[in-house]
């Protein structure tokens, strides 16, 4: 024997000593006198309960009590909730519920029962699984369809019959409520949108041109191609946007977004003859600019220079020369204005003819 | 196993049955069973703590009852692993070792008393519970007393120990040599000094 093998057979045999050790049993023989020392220590620390130790017994049983009983009350009420919301899930037929048990689930059930202890013990099956979107037979869904109206009529009803047999009132009623209110909140949420909505193209389309662009309903007479003969001096609503050198004479193209403006009687139309409207345009061409009359609503002719040269004129009511703007006569004669008060009635006419 | 205990396996699936569905006599058969070593062992790595770490234990061992399975071994494994996990957490929350100081009659009166002459006599009519455990696992570092704790309260071997404490079994016979070996010593000294 080596001295290694020695040292292995003193290790085991003192893992055997420690052990009996640690154990609480009594030394060997041939242990060391400090081996007793601890095996009645370990003796003494195995020694029976003290009552110091026990004494929260009653609270703490107490306790684990409550708490084992809450937890098997969940555990019951998770299940329950489970097999409910499967039974909401899968609704049963009437003609397969209606089916009687065979005899050998039965059976099955009984020896069940017995194998818990506990005779007749509930064994849950679970609810009986139909798959109403799988595919059937054209027999069978005219079967269904002739029974109960239609799948959708089917389980529709089925499951309101489930939830107002269902053994939680409040529950219910309280699911109601929320439904309602869930109603309640869509309703009033689509008609605030629509609203909203339509509040916002009015505002876009009315009041923010109307506050942006006071001259929008400045009707104008803008000039037209010469070669366009009868529609030549149509009287065009402007947006008031220069569109210089182009006529304007499609209205719709107004009416689409205002009202078209309304023509002013003939009583109110202001006329200029044509002596005056001659001097007046060659005092405009000598100084540089372009004649422009405007007709408001006060019947008082007024000129205004601008630029780009533009007419703005009110349509006669009458079936007179139409109102046409033409280009300043390039005169070198002094412009005269005539004064109102000597003005003859009739339309405002600068006629086409005029232009040199 | 301990001999007291092999009765206690015979009907220990019945008893964990019945304390599983909360039947008050199974319980407290439980916490009579385990207590006091689950106490000794609480109150040995803290004893300002222990009374309220035990507690912490039966109320997660209530909660997860019905969880368990296996044997009165398995069972008192588990009880004893909750125990330790709780001392961990306890330790991590309060970041701080042991520090409650052993009281100086309670170290100095085995050696007045002369502990290496007559122990047997000493320990059980001088000495308690609690101040045994103490003296078992007084200077020992804590890996090794833990393990002598376990060995020796929990009524576990090796293999077991080592389940608990998450080392090889290798690991758990050397600190329980070395434990040993150190109270060895200590005891030796104290004789000589008397």
């Amino acid at each position: 024997m080596t001295d290694s093998d020695d040292g292995t057979v003193d290790m085991t045999e003192l893992d055997a000593e420690l052990d009996r050790l640690l154990a609480g049993e009594a030394p060997s023989a041939q242990a060391p006198a400090w081996c007793g020392d601890v095996a009645v220590l370990v003796r003494t620390a195995l020694a029976p309960a003290r009552e110091d130790e026990l004494a929260r017994e009653a609270e703490i049983v107490a306790q684990m009590r409550e708490l084992r009983l809450a937890v098997l009350a969940e555990a019951e009420a998770a299940v329950d909730a489970a097999a409910e919301a499967e039974a909401e899930a899968t609704p049963e037929p009437e003609a397969e519920a209606e089916v009687a048990p065979e005899p050998e689930a039965e059976a099955d059930e009984a020896e069940a029962g017995e194998a818990t202890g506990r005779p007749g013990a509930y064994r849950d099956a679970g609810p009986a699984v139909i798959d109403l979107r799988a595919p059937r037979a054209p027999v069978d869904l005219d079967a269904y369809r002739a029974k109960h109206g239609g799948e959708r009529y089917y389980r529709a009803k089925h499951a309101a019959a489930r939830l107002e047999n269902s053994k939680y009132p409040l529950a219910r009623t309280v699911g109601r409520v929320v439904a309602m209110k869930a109603v309640a909140v869509t309703t009033a949420v689509g008609i605030a949108a629509a609203a909203a909505a339509a509040t916002t193209g009015i505002v876009a389309t009315v009041v923010v041109p109307a506050l942006t662009q006071p001259e929008h309903h400045v009707s104008t007479t803008t000039p037209a191609p010469a070669t366009e003969g009868p529609e030549v001096g149509t009287t065009a609503t402007r947006h008031g946007h220069s569109r210089s050198g182009a006529a304007a004479t499609d209205r719709s193209e107004c009416a689409s977004v205002l009202p078209a403006c309304v023509p002013l009687p003939a009583a109110l139309v202001p006329t200029v003859s044509k002596d005056v409207a001659d001097a007046a345009a060659a005092m405009t061409a000598s100084a540089g600019t372009t004649p422009t009359t405007t007709s408001t609503a006060d019947t008082t002719a007024t000129t205004v220079s601008e630029a780009p040269p533009t007419s703005v004129a009110e349509p006669p009511p009458t079936t007179e020369t139409p109102t046409t703007v033409s280009e300043p006569p390039p005169t070198t004669e002094p412009p005269t204005t005539a004064p109102p008060d000597t003005e003859p009635a009739g339309a405002t006419s600068f006629s086409a003819g005029d232009a040199p | 196993m301990r001999p007291t205990e092999t009765t206690r396996d015979l009907d220990f699936p019945a008893l964990l049955a019945a304390a599983v569905q909360g039947e008050q006599r199974a319980l407290t058969e439980i916490y009579r069973t385990y207590q006091p070593r689950l106490l000794r062992y609480l109150t040995a790595q803290e004893p300002g703590m222990a009374d309220d770490l035990a507690a912490e234990v039966w109320l997660a061992v209530a909660r997860g009852l019905g969880r368990f399975q296996g044997d009165e071994a398995g069972f008192r494994g588990w009880i004893f692993t909750i125990a330790r996990h709780r001392l961990i957490e306890h330790r991590r929350r309060s970041v701080r070792r042991r520090t409650d100081p052993m009281p100086h009659d309670l170290l100095d009166g085995p050696v007045e008393r002369g502990i290496g002459g007559d122990p047997a006599w000493l320990v059980i009519e001088q000495l308690g519970v609690r101040e045994t455990v103490e003296l078992l696992v007084t200077g020992l570092p804590a890996d090794q007393a833990e393990a002598v704790l376990l060995r020796v309260l929990g009524g576990f071997d090796v293999s077991e120990v080592a389940r608990v404490m998450g080392r090889s079994p290798g690991s758990v016979r050397v600190l329980c040599h070395r434990a040993l070996k150190r109270l060895a010593a200590r005891m030796s000294q104290e004789a000589l000094a008397e």
